[in-house]
């Protein structure tokens, strides 16, 4: 499988390149935890290091620095995961970046990687797996499976068209909290602290409990158009209330994310100081570095392990597991 | 009542929700790629079976249900109860069939089992993973029928209908799967 995506890659003038796993400061996301480490000194002193959760960080630096497209095949650790069906805590992922292109393009792209795969393990999978990429957009699954329209709800909140550095924007993500916990209450679902919690919470409360469960898994599937009040590094659609991103699913299961990159530096500063205050060592060199010189692309994340394991038909990772670790080691 | 965060309840967890018990039938765990670790559970109503799909934040902290194991004899069943007699206190009640449909077919008047009870309610009847049953009724084989894996179905004395190899004959043991239902062996006292 790596074989058949590298040789896809070079074909299409792609550079493939090798980034440290070991780094003193990491990407900022307030959501994973990371591994730490100490580097020690010949003097016996010492400071953290971290295993990098991905490569994201190295390959935007590299475009930053001029490099064409690129992409990385490589090992990325996540503590904090429970090990369970779909999840472990070190994992192969598979990151590139289009210069040049769309989250559109990339999604060509990833019909690519799925074909690859599919030769590289003789797999016979059904539709589910090999079918066409359909496309759904996030208000469009809202109005089907939660029972109204996410845009106009987002639209009324007044967060089409502003973004995090806009005044407007606090008092429109109060507005749209509260819409969230209205529904939540409404709809009588588990709330836990809602009173406390942030939009992004309580929206994927609601994501999780009534869109993503139910979203059609007889092929796979690109959610489309995510919220751009959701902390990310992807660009804003402009004059919409929307994230230039996608998931794909398949078998239900999320295997790769999309993003048409934010390379604005303002607002690569603005994710770093709202991701950072729990994370270690969060370095501003970044934002600025990143922002003054990365160039118009789409980068895309796929989690091999998941990817090759729905494609031989498989229920979990376990097939691929050579050597378990467990949640209950050490004995 | 404790308290438990929903990322640590696991498989058979009792919970309380909406004041109603439940056993944790499933659970997932749900990283969206940008938010806060969720658990999808799969939760079983443990008065009416109905089934409950929810979603909880990891750290929510769910009401989870002190249970009380019980040895109990099982005394007969009427129908629409069962009757069980608490062994160390000799304590008679009843248990709605409908809400343990499945343990009827593999429980033998004058058993023991251990049940799962919560403030006089039973929440679970432990089953052993494979039962031993009589077959009750079963067809003769068909002279000449001996294609290999050719099967017949049969009752046992539990009434249970079970798919077998047709060499079983009626008043034998057969060994069965309690989750599935499936024949296992012919056991041979």
């Amino acid at each position: 499988m790596y074989r058949g995506i590298r040789d896809y890659f070079d074909n299409c003038g792609y550079l493939e390149v090798d980034t440290p796993l070991l780094t003193d400061s990491p990407i900022p996301e307030s959501h994973i935890e990371l591994f730490q480490t100490r580097k020690v000194r010949p003097d016996g002193t010492s400071y953290p290091l971290y295993l990098v959760p991905s490569p994201e960080i190295w390959l935007k630096m590299a475009l930053a620095s001029g490099s064409s497209s690129l992409f990385q095949i490589g090992r990325c650790f996540r503590n904090g995961e429970q090990m369970d069906k779909w999840h472990r805590n070190e994992f192969t992922m598979l990151e590139w970046y289009g210069v040049d292109k769309t989250s559109g393009d990339n999604l060509l792209v990833m019909q690519e990687i799925i074909k690859v795969t599919l030769h590289a393990v003789n797999s016979e999978a059904g539709e589910e797996v090999s079918g066409n990429i359909r496309e759904i957009s996030m208000d469009e699954a809202f109005r089907e499976f939660a029972g109204f329209s996410l845009e106009s709800a987002l639209e009324e909140s007044g967060l089409s068209g502003i973004n995090r550095t806009s005044p407007g924007y606090p008092a429109s993500l109060a507005d749209i909290t509260e819409f969230f916990r209205s529904r939540l209450k409404e709809k009588n679902l588990p709330s836990g602290d809602i009173d406390r919690e942030s939009a992004d919470d309580l929206f994927h409360r609601l994501f999780l409990t009534l869109v993503e469960d139910a979203l059609p898994a007889d092929r796979p599937l690109a959610l489309t158009h995510w919220p751009a009040f959701i902390p990310t590094l992807a660009r804003g659609i402009p004059d919409t209330p929307w994230a230039d991103r996608w998931e794909l699913y398949i078998r239900g299961v999320e295997v790769a994310n999309c993003y048409g990159e934010e390379t604005g530096e303002e607002l690569l500063k603005n994710y770093w100081e709202n991701e950072s205050p729990e994370k270690p060592d969060p370095d501003f060199r970044w934002p600025q570095l990143i922002g003054r010189g990365m160039p118009s692309c789409s980068g895309t994340a796929v989690g091999l392990d998941r990817l090759l394991a729905l494609v031989r038909g498989d229920d979990s990772l376990k097939g691929l597991d050579l050597f378990p670790i467990h949640d209950n080691m050490p004995r | 009542m404790g308290m438990i965060k929903a990322g640590a309840i696991a498989k058979g967890t009792y919970l309380l929700e909406k004041n109603e018990p439940f056993i944790v039938a499933e659970r997932e765990f749900v990283n969206p790629g940008k938010g806060s670790a969720f658990v999808r559970l799969k939760l079983k109503n443990l008065r009416s079976a109905a089934v409950l799909k929810i979603t909880h934040k990891s750290q929510d902290n769910c009401e989870e249900i002190d249970v009380d194991e019980v040895e109990c004899q099982f005394l007969y069943s009427d129908g629409t109860l069962f009757h069980f007699m608490d062994t160390a206190t000799f304590d008679q009640f009843e248990v709605p069939i409908k809400t343990h449909e499945n343990a009827r077919f593999y429980m033998l008047e004058g058993e023991t089992f251990k049940l799962t009870r919560w403030n006089d309610e039973t929440l679970d009847i432990r089953l052993p993973p494979k039962k031993d049953l009589l077959v009750a009724e079963a067809e003769e084989a068909v002279k000449g029928d001996t294609v290999t894996g050719a099967t017949k179905y049969v009752i046992t004395e539990t009434n249970l209908k079970v798919k077998v190899p047709i060499f079983i004959k009626q008043g034998e043991k057969i060994r069965v799967n309690v989750e599935s239902g499936e024949y296992q062996e012919r056991i041979n006292d």
